[in-house]
């Protein structure tokens, strides 16, 4: 399917771009649609193509030496998937695939590098994705490295809260719903062991779990437990008062 | 300025035109730093790149607990300064401190986006090496979340193995028990109990006229045959 002019002027990443640029991208990109469990970019090879989501989620999925799956990284609207196209060569042991029905821009590694060459403000549009996903990997892994499942479970449903207008102490839904099977998977933790720590946030007024209604989250209480950690014993909430974490 | 020969100790850079190098050498400074100075302060986004010639840079955040963490260390060939194309920078409670003796190459973010007007090779030279960065963080975000401490260590070992070898060798940049532990996650005598067990494993020997010296080819073996255990667990 061919890009529109306007679709790409919608495109976050591209939104910079100037005409002459829009328009030799309109020319070359291509738009595609994906199912869930479809592979966006598969194992093994350097990607060979350059997606910019429009609408869906994405996974960056890599299995630990243990055998787990684990979720690296979570791909959403205006996000780039494979911005390590430009590299010729590299063992890439993860995949991407897509987690819901959504629609991505698709430009092949070839066509890409004709447009960079004449349009290098396309090439800067990717340098600052990378740069931006360097900066968001830094953070996870010095999560991951240091902090505590409870941090890490508040840190994710945080990214996730769709706290549009809301006021910080209202319970907001999540944008994108996630199971808990993937929540465990993308902090590293057990499936049983994320369940019990979102019955302990719900003990401390940060969440409210409803029966086949998704996940409510309040997040100036998730960003306490980042802020300060989970370095106090659990205590249940019981108003509206003070959270007895920030003390 | 420097010659443009002292581009060659940057892979990154290697394969640019001449005429890419001379103007990128023109504007590029050399920089030394001595073992604990900051090369990227905290907070403060970076205001210049910087390619890395000689010596051991690490990227350290602190957790909640106090606890510091080393979450990237930097080696000849690679490039610092990635938040300087970014057009708003967040603040980042992270920075890049010398481990060693550090030499490097030093351009502005003022030249730097100068010079790749003309000549895009550059940028896409150094978004190149990003890539390769952001694939190192990944598959160190992989190793962080999924495995146990032995084998993360094993990984870091071989990783900084002088060379891919079956026998013992020197690690291409020696790292103390205080900085392994803090790359990979653990503490500092957690740590070292695990050295003693690799030692008795035959995988590592702690004192040598060398430094720590490391069995690349024993020590992969021993990563690779944990997660078969596992799996065959579970």
């Amino acid at each position: 399917m061919t890009v529109s002019l306007e679709t790409l002027s919608t495109c976050g990443p591209l939104r910079g771009l100037d005409a002459a640029t829009r328009q030799a991208m309109a020319e070359y990109a291509r738009l595609i649609e994906f199912q869930p469990g479809d592979r966006l970019l598969p194992l093994g090879q350097p990607p060979q193509r350059l997606l910019i989501l429009s609408d869906g989620l994405a996974k960056l999925v890599g299995v630990s030496i243990n055998g787990h799956e684990r979720i690296l990284c979570i791909y959403r609207r205006n996000d780039m998937v494979g911005p390590s196209v430009l590299m010729e060569s590299i063992e890439n042991e993860h995949e991407v695939a897509a987690m819901s029905r959504g629609r991505a821009l698709a430009i092949s590694r070839r066509d890409l590098l004709i447009i960079g060459r004449s349009n290098p403000s396309v090439i800067m549009a990717l340098a600052r994705e990378v740069s931006r996903q360097l900066v968001a990997m830094t953070g996870r892994v010095m999560s991951a490295t240091s902090a505590e499942v409870p941090v890490r479970l508040s840190q994710l449903l945080l990214d996730f809260a769709d706290g549009n207008g809301a006021g910080p102490e209202e319970l907001v839904p999540l944008a994108h719903p996630l199971t808990h099977e993937s929540m465990a998977q993308i902090i590293g933790a057990s499936r049983p062991h994320t369940s019990t720590v979102l019955r302990d946030l719900e003990g401390r007024g940060a969440v409210q779990r409803r029966s086949g209604r998704g996940l409510l989250v309040r997040p100036a209480r998730l960003k306490t437990i980042v802020e300060y950690g989970d370095l106090d014993p659990v205590e249940t909430f019981t108003g509206s008062g003070a959270f007895p974490l920030s003390a | 300025m420097i010659g443009p020969d002292t581009l060659n100790g940057c892979p990154a850079l290697v394969g640019l035109s001449a005429a890419t190098r001379a103007d990128l050498a023109a504007v590029a400074r050399e920089v030394e730093y001595v073992p604990s100075e900051r090369l990227v302060p905290l907070i403060r986004p970076p205001q210049q790149l910087l390619f890395i010639l000689e010596g051991l840079a690490k990227l350290v955040g602190v957790s909640v607990r106090g606890v510091e963490r080393i979450v990237y260390v930097f080696r000849p060939g690679d490039v610092i300064g990635s938040r300087i194309l970014l057009e708003e920078s967040a603040e980042a409670a992270y920075e890049i401190v010398a481990m060693r003796p550090v030499r490097a190459l030093a351009v502005s973010r003022h030249d730097f986006l100068r010079v790749v007007e003309d000549h895009p090779e550059l940028l896409m030279a150094v978004t190149r090496e990003f890539s390769r960065r952001l694939t190192a963080l990944t598959d160190r975000m992989l190793a962080a979340m999924s495995e146990d401490v032995p084998v993360r260590l094993g990984q870091l070992l071989v990783d900084f193995a002088a060379a891919d070898d079956d026998e013992l060798v020197p690690l291409s940049y020696p790292l103390t028990h205080e900085a392994m532990a803090q790359i990979i996650g653990a503490s500092r005598p957690h740590t070292s109990t695990v050295l003693r067990d690799l030692e008795e494993m035959g995988l590592v020997r702690r004192r040598s006229d060398r430094g720590l010296l490391v069995h690349p080819l024993g020590l992969k073996s021993m990563v690779r045959d944990s997660g078969e255990d596992v799996r065959r667990a579970i």
